[in-house]
């Protein structure tokens, strides 16, 4: 039987179960960094006015020695108010059972929806690396970019591409993953990505049907061969994008540029409101985009 | 020993087997330039600092076809015409636009992103921190 003293355990108990059993879409398609040490910002709402509490950090570029690119730091608070009396009863318990569920769901959509977003961004965010000099990529790139340079003004300097500009079929999926097997290095040497398999499909809900046929088929479409692509995407993840839902990425994700880096381990805690009648439950994500200085492993289509 | 026939009649569908050479003139025409066209997904002869090109796959079925001409057409982007060549795509249908154009519909894209991030629609993971200001 539940008692107000029991009541946070039971929170934070199924509150980590749900973080286990929601399942991220963000954890699915790029990298999850745990606890990166980085300092985090809690204030109110951002300039714009976005989702969550947001800051970012300080505008100076990054210099090429940087490992991650920060966009911002994020600290969401999800709080729900309960209507649930702390009196030791069957209900209680099965209350709090709940909104210790739901706390997870909260914290996994907004890892998900800061993975997502910036994602979307990367089509027009400057590429962290932008310039003429040594090391660096070109002027004026985008992180998804044709004609990315490598060993750029050296002895076998070279160009990559690692965005098409066209929608998912299975002439550009095929595309996309040879531009992964091929890419280099900064020093021009080839990488191999997804030559193991294990790439992710990201894609919009109406591109999910489609995905799934160019992936999952035995036979592939369009002269009945053996479906190259099968052994190579092991996985497609479909989320509701915001801007444009023909955009599509193939992601290495054992090599993934992006992903999300969290500051601390998402936690629930409760307490009861000062007339005692309520408990206010609330957890707490802390947590950023990030986007690797070092673009390999990610290739997107966006027709501008 | 009778002396050599002929090469059969060439039976429709069956290579015969007969063999055309080039002649030494073909030799002395310039091969040409090497690009880097082969990459996947590029257009070859397209200049790329001057075009930018987006590929439809005449594979995929009519209404996907017409629904991605459409779009096309309402970015800017216009077909090009003969049969262009793109590396990896057995089936493809190019249109292209200007670079200057294309640059404009990114940076438009840019501004669809910071809309979004201002009204709440999208978290600032959608700019990069250049982007993101500070009142």
């Amino acid at each position: 039987m539940a008692s107000s003293e029991n009541a946070l355990r039971i929170v934070q108990a199924s509150f980590a179960q749900g973080i286990a059993a929601t399942g991220s879409k963000a954890a699915s398609a790029g990298r999850i960094i745990p606890a990166t040490g980085a300092a985090t910002f809690k204030v109110g709402n951002g300039a714009f006015g976005g989702i969550g509490a947001t800051l970012s950090r300080t505008a100076e570029s990054q210099s090429n020695s940087d490992w991650f690119t920060f966009e911002s730091d994020h600290t969401m608070l999800h709080k729900v108010l309960k209507h649930v009396v702390p009196v030791a009863t069957t209900k209680t318990d099965y209350a709090f059972e709940q909104a210790g569920l739901q706390l997870a769901q909260a914290a996994v959509a907004t890892m998900d929806k800061l993975f997502f977003d910036g994602l979307e961004g990367l089509f027009a965010a400057a590429h962290p690396r932008v310039g003429a000099g040594a090391g660096q990529v070109g002027n004026a790139k985008k992180y998804l970019d044709t004609g990315l340079a490598f060993a750029q003004g050296e002895a076998g300097a070279g160009t990559q591409d690692n965005l098409l500009t066209s929608a998912l079929s299975e002439a550009a999926l095929n595309s996309a993953i040879k531009l992964l097997l091929q890419y280099r290095s900064d020093r021009g040497i080839p990488l191999h990505l997804g030559t193991n398999g294990g790439l992710v499909l990201v894609v919009a809900p109406k591109n999910a049907q489609l995905a799934h046929e160019l992936v999952v088929s035995q036979l592939s479409g369009a002269d009945m061969a053996s479906n190259f692509v099968k052994n190579l995407v092991s996985d497609i993840v479909v989320y509701p994008l915001t801007t444009d839902d023909d955009d599509w990425w193939l992601i290495d994700k054992s090599n993934a540029p992006v992903g999300i880096a969290l500051e601390s381990d998402p936690t629930a805690r409760i307490s009861t409101t000062t007339d005692g009648l309520f408990y206010e439950m609330v957890s707490e994500v802390s947590c950023v985009f990030f986007k690797s200085p070092y673009e390999y492993g990610i290739v997107g289509s966006n027709v501008a | 020993m009778s002396k050599k026939q002929a090469p059969a009649a060439v039976v429709a569908g069956i290579p015969s087997g007969s063999l055309v050479m080039p002649s030494e003139a073909d030799f002395e025409t310039a091969p040409p330039p090497a690009s880097d066209d082969d990459r996947p997904g590029r257009v070859a002869g397209l200049d790329y600092t001057a075009w930018a090109a987006a590929v439809i796959d005449l594979n995929a079925p009519a209404d996907r076809v017409a629904k991605e001409r459409a779009r096309l057409l309402q970015k800017g982007y216009r077909q090009a015409g003969g049969s262009p060549l793109v590396s990896g795509w057995a089936n493809p249908e190019v249109w292209v636009i200007p670079r200057a154009k294309y640059e404009a519909n990114r940076a438009a894209r840019l501004q669809r992103l910071q809309d979004a991030v201002a009204s709440g629609r999208m978290t600032e993971s959608a700019l990069a921190r250049e982007v993101v200001t500070r009142a």
